[in-house]
């Protein structure tokens, strides 16, 4: 032990600052875990207790715009916990059709992702390792390129005047442009462009790990292709389905940029009621008790979301 | 089994031309001579000119680049310990926490994490005089805590996917347990690392949500001013902007692929 | 000629003044409450190759983990060199370990690999040069030095693994499974290259393998792990012939059991009732045992005979009709059923290219075998 103290203390340079370092090391694992302890603490977790701190209390015009929860007056200690803010979310149609929109779109948008990502992520997982690395990347390969700049091009091919429009009325189909952009339906295509990569990767990790011997299986023993599918593909690939959905949905409840861009004024998404208590109203406290309904709302498929993940790192 | 298979073709083959149509149309266009960026007038570069000289852009696009740079550095470190600590360490009071707030702000939506962030930003100035205002520190403080969740996922994955016993030989031949993950785990990491570097500097690069919660009057982010730009409908130096980033994101896949086939070529002519 | 620490005796674990190398005393190591190691106590002496052969999950390697280092015994002590490695760290044990996975580090060359665990001891520059080359050309791969693991072949990476490991000149190797990854050729070829290694270092080597054929080669001694338990500890002789138990006997190589109660205990010999063998067992050695009691004999294929004539030379005999023949090239390996409907497997090399007179299906047939080809198992 002295001896190779002594060895390491003739080393120039780099030997010091590595034993300092594992000094440090054997003492202070409880450091080493303190440093994402902390500051995920501090920075992730804090903050949603201060959201709902803050949507308990009143909204003032002041800086910051809202009322301390409690004061000191007199020697009386004075909590004013107001659950007006929450009462008016559902006093008021607007936030609760707006909750309900979120969720339509969502899910109608999730499903549509599924039809479209399913087959395509069967198809890279079945074919030969070099095609495939390729496929695979040309799915990621968007994702890399901005999120907002994407969802700006399809201005371009939505719009009256637009690429799509333009199409159609020079082979004669339509005379009249169709109104696209600022509809429900331009908000479907923005969501279900935008998360196709999400729902493809899990189902590909999930797919390409089917082993092709179940297949020949269900074949040999009498199943054609189709209820082969129906009955050892699908099951099988179940809780990549789960997670797929749920990395679609989670984040397309609370969409801003998409309605705010390709939605129309009156398609109502909970993220844009969000901002613009926010930001127009500055009403920090009903903004606050919006995030903490929307979240609230996103429990259950963020539980389902874990239960498939977990699954789906068991068959690994 | 043929008609199945052309059926998955086909579905395949306009899920490929739906991912990429908005794509290709974004680059013509920045060719465009014309205003209206749906309607061909001819080819020019003009908007690139136009894009290179406006002020706002340029010092927004300089002040992303350095948010992304220190953002996506912070959150590997915080990412790689947190994984580190997670998977390599046996059990402590707050594993649980830490494995469940490492994970989720990715299923967090962001007007959440923005608009948390920030209020905890205000309290915390009320209360200590810190942060100071806010601008780019507060935006590469939120930029850092969800992508250090997003490196997690890239980093565990490698960490989970990696022999143990090579860091026990380590061990074994006299490494103490700082030096294995200096010498060892985290070079043997090296391309998770930098993968989800790249992850959290593209991420960064590309956020609005949270930036325009976070942020102050002084430090407006790239997305945050083609935004403001988008809102007022199409224009061609947008165009031009998403050009120049398909370009470099473009080139560096086609970089990293080639050095990929190289090594692999490297290693079997030996 | 004092103690066995500074000779290399040819059977130290006989000499009665021995003083073992490395003592495992009264290990236990449970795992919640799997016990995966229990109460396990263990000489090895110096120079040796110490085998731990057991199927999976039998508790070798947690074994070999825990002498070096790698778990912590829930009690007992393990004493190397006359040093307690209690609470000493696996980066201070002068132990070393081979890893299954060989555990290659990808991001250095081979010359770094095998340097890592000398610059861990600060060695200078020049005799790190040295003993690197040095171990290279022993394990006969002088020109790799500057090649990474992922361009090496399976054989290769093995002899870095091994030369990584020995180079420190560690007082005991740890070798978990060394041959397991390499292919049946292969594996023949490096078993003998690794005893001529050991031999010229003098290094102990404790290996763990579930491949008796490697542990029958390799090993001075070996010790028999079943349930987290050393069953029997001796040579790959003594373990083939002198079984202590059925699980030994059953294990290792292929055994015909018969059971039977004891029926005449004689001053030196003893005669077995056994109605599954359909004969009366004789065996010309004294057993420590009483009359009725249930006890079982132990005859491999091998030590059988199988004819279609009359036996009559052989001391215990009996009688069935073939029901399988297994054509293995060197041997056949007759499958017979007995009147008590035992099956009995008889193995016998094929010393001519055909044999007319050879028993084939459905042939009655007689077997026998000698006095002592059989061992009595009492446990």
């Amino acid at each position: 032990m002295s001896q190779r103290e002594t060895l390491n203390g003739k080393l120039p340079g780099g030997a010091f600052l590595g034993r300092a370092l594992h000094r440090i090391g054997l003492r202070g694992r409880g450091l080493v875990i303190a440093i994402p302890v902390l500051w995920l603490f501090l920075f992730f977790l804090l903050p949603f207790l201060v959201v709902a701190k803050i949507s308990l209390s009143e909204a003032a015009i002041a800086r910051p715009p809202y009322l301390p929860l409690w004061n000191w007056d007199d020697g009386f200690l004075n909590i004013t916990l107001n659950f007006g803010n929450y009462l008016f979310l559902f006093d008021d149609p607007l936030y609760l059709s707006a909750y309900i929109e979120s969720v339509k779109i969502a899910a109608v948008s999730t499903v549509i992702t599924l039809l479209v990502g399913y087959p395509m992520a069967y198809l890279i997982a079945r074919s030969a390792p070099d095609t495939r690395n390729i496929l695979l990347m040309l799915v990621i390969l968007p994702f890399w390129t901005s999120f907002l700049l994407r969802v700006y091009a399809w201005i371009g091919f939505l719009k009256g005047n637009g690429i799509i429009n333009n199409i159609l009325m020079k082979i004669g189909l339509i005379n009249e442009p169709l109104v696209m952009l600022q509809t429900d339906f331009a908000v479907y295509i923005g969501i279900v462009y935008t998360y196709l990569p999400f729902m493809i990767l899990p189902l590909f990790a999930n797919l390409v790990k089917l082993d092709q011997s179940y297949l020949e299986a269900s074949a040999d023993l009498g199943a054609r292709p189709i209820t082969t599918f129906f009955t050892v593909t699908l099951p099988l690939s179940a809780s990549g389905i789960i997670a797929g959905c749920m990395l679609v949905f989670i984040p397309a409840v609370g969409e801003f940029v998409i309605p705010a861009l390709l939605g129309g004024p009156d398609t109502l998404m909970i993220g844009r009621v969000l901002w613009n208590e926010f930001f127009s109203n500055r009403d920090w406290p009903i903004a606050s008790a919006v995030a903490i309904v929307m979240l609230v709302v996103l429990v259950i498929p963020i539980m389902l979301l874990r239960k498939a993940q977990a699954a789906e790192a068991e068959v690994q | 089994m043929g008609q199945q298979s052309r059926f998955l073709k086909i579905v395949a083959l306009l899920g490929f031309v739906f991912l990429y149509a908005p794509i290709v149309s974004l680059v013509i266009f920045s060719f465009n001579e014309s205003k209206l960026v749906t309607v061909w007038g001819g080819f020019s570069t003009k908007w690139y000119a136009e894009l290179f000289r406006d002020p706002q852009i340029l010092e927004a696009a300089w002040v992303s680049i350095k948010i992304a740079l220190i953002s996506a550095t912070l959150a590997i470190v915080i990412g790689t310990v947190g994984s580190f600590v997670l998977i390599r360490f046996k059990k402590f009071r707050t594993k649980g926490l830490l494995s469940m707030m490492i994970t989720a702000p990715l299923v967090m939506p962001e007007v959440i994490i923005g608009l948390s962030l920030l209020l905890l930003f205000v309290a915390m100035q009320g209360l200590i005089g810190w942060p100071g205002g806010r601008g780019m520190l507060t935006i590469i403080i939120a930029h850092s805590t969800f992508g250090a969740a997003y490196a997690a996922v890239v980093i565990q994955s490698r960490l989970v996917d990696m022999d143990l016993s090579i860091e026990e030989a380590a061990q074994d031949l006299g490494a103490r347990p700082v030096r294995v993950f200096f010498g060892v785990t985290l070079p043997v990491m090296a391309p998770a690392l930098l993968s989800g570097w790249l992850l959290v500097f593209t991420l960064s690069l590309d956020d609005l949500v949270i930036a325009s919660f976070v942020s102050g009057p002084g430090a407006s982010t790239l997305p945050m001013v083609v935004f403001s730009k988008v809102r007022l409908g199409v224009s061609p130096d947008v165009n031009a902007l998403a050009t120049i980033i398909i370009g470099i994101v473009s080139l560096g896949i086609i970089a990293a692929a080639l050095e990929i086939s190289r090594s692999k070529k490297h290693g079997a002519e030996r | 000629m004092t103690t066995s620490q500074t000779s290399t005796t040819a059977k130290p674990w006989d000499a009665p003044d021995a003083v073992p190398f490395m003592q495992i005393k009264n290990i236990t190591k449970k795992f919640g409450s799997v016990v995966a190691v229990e109460n396990v106590s263990l000489d090895v002496y110096k120079g040796e190759i110490f085998c731990l052969l057991g199927g999976s999950g039998c508790g070798k390697s947690t074994l070999l983990r825990m002498l070096s280092g790698f778990e912590v015994p829930t009690s007992g002590q393990i004493i190397i060199d006359g040093e307690d490695q209690a609470g000493v760290a696996p980066y201070d044990r002068q132990t070393n370990m081979m890893f299954q996975s060989y555990a290659l580090f990808p991001h250095m060359t081979v010359e770094k690999n095998i340097a890592y665990g000398l610059k861990r001891d600060g060695l200078p520059k020049k005799e790190i040069a040295t003993r690197v080359t040095d171990i290279l050309s022993l394990v006969q791969m002088d020109g790799f030095a500057t090649r990474k693991p992922h361009q090496l072949s399976g054989g290769q990476r093995q002899r870095v693994a091994l030369a990584r490991s020995l180079v420190k000149k560690p007082k005991l190797l740890m070798l978990d499974e060394p041959l397991g990854a390499l292919d049946k050729k292969l594996r023949e070829e490096t078993q003998f290259e690794l005893i001529k290694i050991q031999e010229s270092l003098g290094v102990t080597f404790v290996v763990v393998t579930h491949d008796q054929e490697e542990a029958m080669t390799l090993s001075s001694r070996i010790g028999v792990m079943n349930k987290g338990e050393i069953v029997q500890v001796g040579t790959p002789h003594e373990i083939y012939e002198f079984p202590r138990n059925r699980f030994v006997a059953d294990f290792i190589g292929s055994v015909n059991l018969f059971e039977g109660r004891i029926k005449e205990d004689g001053e030196n010999h003893v005669v077995i009732a056994s109605p599954e063998a359909g004969t009366d067992i004789y065996v010309p050695y004294a057993v420590s045992g009483v009359e009725g009691q249930q006890i079982a004999i132990a005859v491999r294929p091998e030590k059988m005979e199988i004819s279609k004539a009359d036996l009559g030379d052989m001391r215990n005999r009996t009688t069935g009709t073939v029901d399988e023949i297994a054509y293995m090239g060197n041997v056949s390996v007759y499958h017979v059923l007995l009147d008590s409907g035992k099956r009995v497997r008889v193995s016998q090399s094929n010393r001519t290219r055909s044999n007319e007179d050879a028993p084939t299906y459905g042939d009655r047939v007689n077997l026998g075998w000698a006095g002592r080809a059989g061992v009595v198992v009492t446990a």
